[in-house]
C-alpha cells in the first residue's frame, strides 16, 4: 500500500495480490488459519527420530524454517484469489 | 488408567474444548501470553473502530470481516489450549475415577475399628484393609502382607504383594487388597497425596510456566514490543508523507508481524507433552521436570531389571574330559527338574534345546528332590542307584571329596572372568561337566543404546556386582560406562560428579536407599511399586513400575523441546515472509492509491 507514496519498494511487491484491502484480509485470515493447522502437531508433537542435536537443528530448520517462509507466500496469494473471487471486498 | 488414545477429533473433546475456549477470552487469562492478549486488544479496537468513527473511508464490511477475524484468531489459540486442556482432563478422570469414595475402617488409638468415609482420614491415621476392600488412600504398610490388585492404577491385572517393611510397603489409594488383612498407615490427607497433584497437573489446573517457556514468552514478548513500535510509528510517518492508514490497517499489519503462531500453541504445546508422558502412565510432579528430561545428557540406568532381565540363565553346557555333552545335558536336566528357581528352569529350558523333553520326577520311582540351602549350596536329585547334584565348583568338590579335572577348573575360571557363574554338575560321584549361566541382556537395548549415543546421551550402569561382571555385562549391553560394586552413597557420588560437569542426569529407582540420588538427579523417576520415600524424592513416577521406561521419558522430553523449536522456527518464519506479502498494488502492478490509502491532495 505503501506503493503509491515510495515507487523505491515497488520491486518488492512479489505477490501481485488483487488490493490492499483483499491482501490485508488475507494475511489475517493466514494468520488465524495456520493456528488451527497446526494445532494437531503441536499436540501429537513432531516426529522424534534419534538424531545428534545438530542433526535435528539443521533438519528442522530446512523443514519448518523453508516450510514457514514459502507457507505464506502459497497461502496468502490462495486466499486472496478465492476472497477477490467470492468479491468479500 | 487405560492407555487408549484419546482421538482428537472426538465430539466428547471438541464441544467442551469450544466452549473452554471461549471461555479463555477473559482478558485476565489473556494478560499470561502477551502476543495474544495484543491480538486480543486488537479485534477489540476494530470491533469497536466503525461506532466511534476511526474507520475512515474503507468500507464497513472490510472492517468487520478484519475485527470477525481477529477474534478467531484469539479463540482459535485458546481453543488449541483447552484441546491439550480436555485430553489431560478425559485421562484425570479417568484417574480421579479409581480414587472414588470408599469406606475406611480407622483403627482408634484404644484398638477399636470405625467405620469413616474415605475422604476424612488424616495424614498418619491407621486403616484395617482386609480381602475385597479398596484401599481408601495412600500408604504405606505397616503390618502385614497381601495380595494387591493394582490394575486401576497400572492397567495390570497380575497381583503383588504388598507388605510391610522394605521396599514394597507402599500401597495406592483405589486398589484392591486380594487377600489377607494389611493395616495401612495413611501417608497424606484427603486430595493432598501425590496422586492427587499429579493428576491436577494432567488436567493442566496446577500448571506454572516452565523456565523456557518464561524465556521464550519473554522473547516472543520483546518481538511483540518492537513492532507495536514499528506500527506506532508507521502513523505519523504516513501522515508526514501524505499517506493515512486507518485503524483497522494497523492492526492488521502489527497482527501479522506479532508471532501469534508459536505464541498461540506455546501452552498447548507444553501441556500436550506433559499429556504424551501420562499416556505412557509416567505422572509428573511438574512441567519442569518433562522439559528436565528432553535435556538431559546422562541416564543412570540398574543392571538388574532395566538393563538384564531379572535372573541369569544357563546358556551353554560345557562337557567335563571323557564324559558327552548328552551324558552332561542329561545329567544337568535331571539335577534341575525339581528346581523351581528360575535359574533352574532356565537349564531346563536349555536342556530342551539340546533335544531331552522335560521329563516329570513321578516318571523316575522313587526320586526325590534335595532342594538347595544355604549350608550345602547345591541342589539335585537321589534316585535308586543315582545322586546328581549341581552347585558352585567348591561346593560340589567338597561334595566329591577330590579335585577336579584340570579342563573343568579351567572352565570354571574362564567362566567366571568372563562376568558369568559356573554351575558345576556331578552325577555318582563324577564330576559331568559345568553350565554357563549368564546375564541376559533384554533384547533391543544395544541397539537403543546406540540411538541414546548418537543423541549425545551417555548411559552408564549402576551395579552391585563385581567390576569383571559388570565389564562384562557393559559391554554387552553396549552402556557407555558402569559402576561397579555400587553403593547408594556412591551412586548419589556419581550424580554430583556428573552434575558439576554440567550434564543432567536422570534416573530411576524404588528404594528408600535410593531417595537421596532420586531427590539430586535432575529427572529422578520413582517405581509406584517403591517405597512411599522414593517416590516422594522422585520428580515422576511411573505407574507401570518399567525401569526402561526412563528412555521413553527421555524421548518425549525431548520431542517436546523439538516441537517447540520447530513451532517457533516456523512462526519466526512465517513473519518474515508476511512483511513481503503486505506489499501489495495492483494485478497490473500499478500503484494502488485509493483503498486503504488516503493520499491527501499535495
Amino acid at each position: 500500500m505503501l506503493m503509491g507514496t515510495f515507487a523505491v519498494i515497488a520491486p518488492l511487491n512479489v505477490m501481485q495480490l488483487e488490493s490492499p484491502y483483499s491482501a490485508i484480509m488475507s494475511a489475517v485470515i493466514f494468520n488465524a488459519i495456520i493456528i488451527i493447522a497446526l494445532t494437531p502437531l503441536a499436540l501429537r508433537g513432531v516426529q522424534f527420530r534419534p538424531a545428534s542435536a545438530g542433526a535435528i537443528l539443521r533438519r528442522n530448520l530446512l523443514i519448518y524454517g523453508l516450510g514457514g517462509i514459502i507457507a505464506p507466500f502459497v497461502g496468502i496469494k490462495a486466499l486472496d484469489l478465492l476472497i477477490t473471487a467470492l468479491r468479500l471486498v | 488408567m487405560s492407555t487408549q488414545a484419546i482421538k482428537l477429533l472426538d465430539r466428547s473433546v471438541l464441544v467442551p474444548a469450544f466452549s473452554a475456549a471461549l471461555r479463555k477470552l477473559n482478558p485476565k487469562e489473556q494478560l499470561r501470553n502477551p502476543v495474544m492478549f495484543v491480538t486480543l486488544i486488537g479485534a477489540f479496537v476494530t470491533t469497536l473502530a466503525p461506532l466511534v468513527g476511526w474507520t475512515q473511508d474503507e468500507p464497513l464490511s472490510f472492517t468487520l470481516q478484519i475485527a470477525a477475524w481477529l477474534w478467531i484468531t484469539v479463540i482459535f489459540a485458546n481453543f488449541a489450549e483447552s484441546l491439550a486442556e480436555s485430553r489431560g482432563k478425559a485421562q484425570a478422570d479417568a484417574l480421579r475415577k479409581s480414587r472414588a469414595h470408599t469406606n475406611a475402617n480407622k483403627l482408634l488409638s484404644n484398638g477399636s475399628i470405625q467405620i469413616v468415609p474415605s475422604e476424612s482420614l488424616r495424614k498418619d491415621d491407621i486403616v484395617r484393609v482386609s480381602a475385597g476392600e479398596l484401599i481408601p488412600s495412600d500408604g504405606e504398610v505397616v503390618e502385614g502382607a497381601a495380595m494387591v490388585n493394582e490394575s486401576a492404577i497400572t492397567g495390570e491385572s497380575a497381583p503383588v504383594v504388598r507388605e510391610s517393611g522394605g521396599d514394597r510397603s507402599s500401597v495406592t489409594g483405589g486398589t484392591t487388597v486380594l487377600s489377607d488383612t494389611i493395616l495401612v498407615r495413611i501417608s497424606a490427607n484427603h486430595g493432598e497425596s501425590l496422586m492427587d497433584k499429579m493428576i491436577a497437573l494432567v488436567e493442566g489446573a496446577r500448571r506454572q510456566k516452565t523456565p523456557n517457556e518464561i524465556a521464550l514468552t519473554i522473547l516472543l514478548s520483546a518481538l511483540t514490543l518492537i513492532f507495536l513500535l514499528v506500527i506506532v510509528t508507521l502513523k505519523p510517518f504516513g501522515v508526514y508523507s501524505g499517506v493515512s492508514f486507518s485503524i483497522t490497517v494497523l492492526v492488521s499489519l502489527l497482527v501479522c508481524l506479532i508471532p501469534t503462531t508459536i505464541g498461540g500453541l506455546l501452552s498447548a504445546i507444553g501441556i500436550a507433552g506433559i499429556d504424551r508422558l501420562s499416556r505412557k502412565n509416567v505422572l509428573a510432579m511438574s512441567g519442569r521436570s518433562v522439559e528436565a528430561a528432553g535435556d538431559v545428557d546422562v541416564l543412570l540406568l540398574d543392571k538388574t531389571g532395566t538393563i538384564t532381565l531379572g535372573n541369569r540363565q544357563a546358556t551353554e553346557f560345557i562337557p567335563a574330559p571323557g564324559v558327552s555333552i548328552r551324558d552332561l545335558v542329561d545329567a544337568a536336566q535331571l539335577a534341575s527338574l525339581a528346581d523351581e528357581t528360575p535359574e533352574g528352569r532356565s537349564i531346563v529350558v536349555l536342556a530342551k534345546e539340546h533335544g531331552f523333553r522335560a521329563r516329570s520326577i513321578q516318571e523316575l520311582h522313587g526320586a526325590e528332590f534335595v532342594p538347595f540351602t544355604a549350608k550345602t549350596r547345591m541342589s539335585g536329585l537321589d534316585a535308586a542307584g543315582l545322586k546328581v547334584r549341581k552347585g558352585a565348583a567348591d561346593a560340589v568338590r567338597n561334595f566329591l571329596g577330590g579335585a577336579f579335572p584340570a579342563e573343568v577348573d579351567e572352565t570354571v575360571k574362564r567362566i567366571a572372568s568372563a562376568g558369568g557363574t559356573p554351575i558345576v554338575v556331578a552325577k555318582d560321584g563324577q564330576v559331568m561337566g559345568v553350565i554357563y549361566l549368564k546375564d541376559i541382556v533384554k533384547a533391543g537395548l544395544p541397539d537403543r543404546f546406540a540411538r541414546l549415543r548418537a543423541m549425545g546421551i551417555k548411559t552408564i550402569m549402576i551395579t552391585g556386582d563385581n567390576p569383571l561382571t559388570a565389564a562384562t555385562i557393559a559391554k554387552e549391553a553396549g552402556v557407555d560406562d558402569y559402576l561397579a560394586e555400587a553403593t547408594p552413597e556412591d551412586k548419589l557420588a556419581l550424580i554430583r560428579k556428573e552434575q558439576a560437569k554440567g550434564h543432567l542426569v536422570a534416573m530411576t529407582g524404588d528404594g528408600t536407599n535410593d531417595a537421596p540420588a532420586l531427590a539430586q538427579a535432575d529427572v529422578g523417576v520413582a517405581m509406584n511399586t517403591g517405597t512411599q520415600a522414593a517416590k516422594e524424592a522422585g520428580n515422576m513416577i511411573d505407574l507401570d513400575s518399567n525401569p526402561t521406561k526412563l528412555i521413553e521419558v527421555v524421548e518425549t522430553g525431548k520431542q517436546l523441546l523439538i516441537t517447540r523449536g520447530a513451532l517457533t522456527t516456523f512462526s519466526i518464519a512465517n513473519d518474515v515472509a508476511k512483511v513481503f506479502c503486505n506489499n501489495p498494488c495492483d494485478a497490473d502492478g500499478h500503484v494502488c492509491g485509493d483503498c486503504t490509502v488516503e493520499r491527501h491532495a499535495a
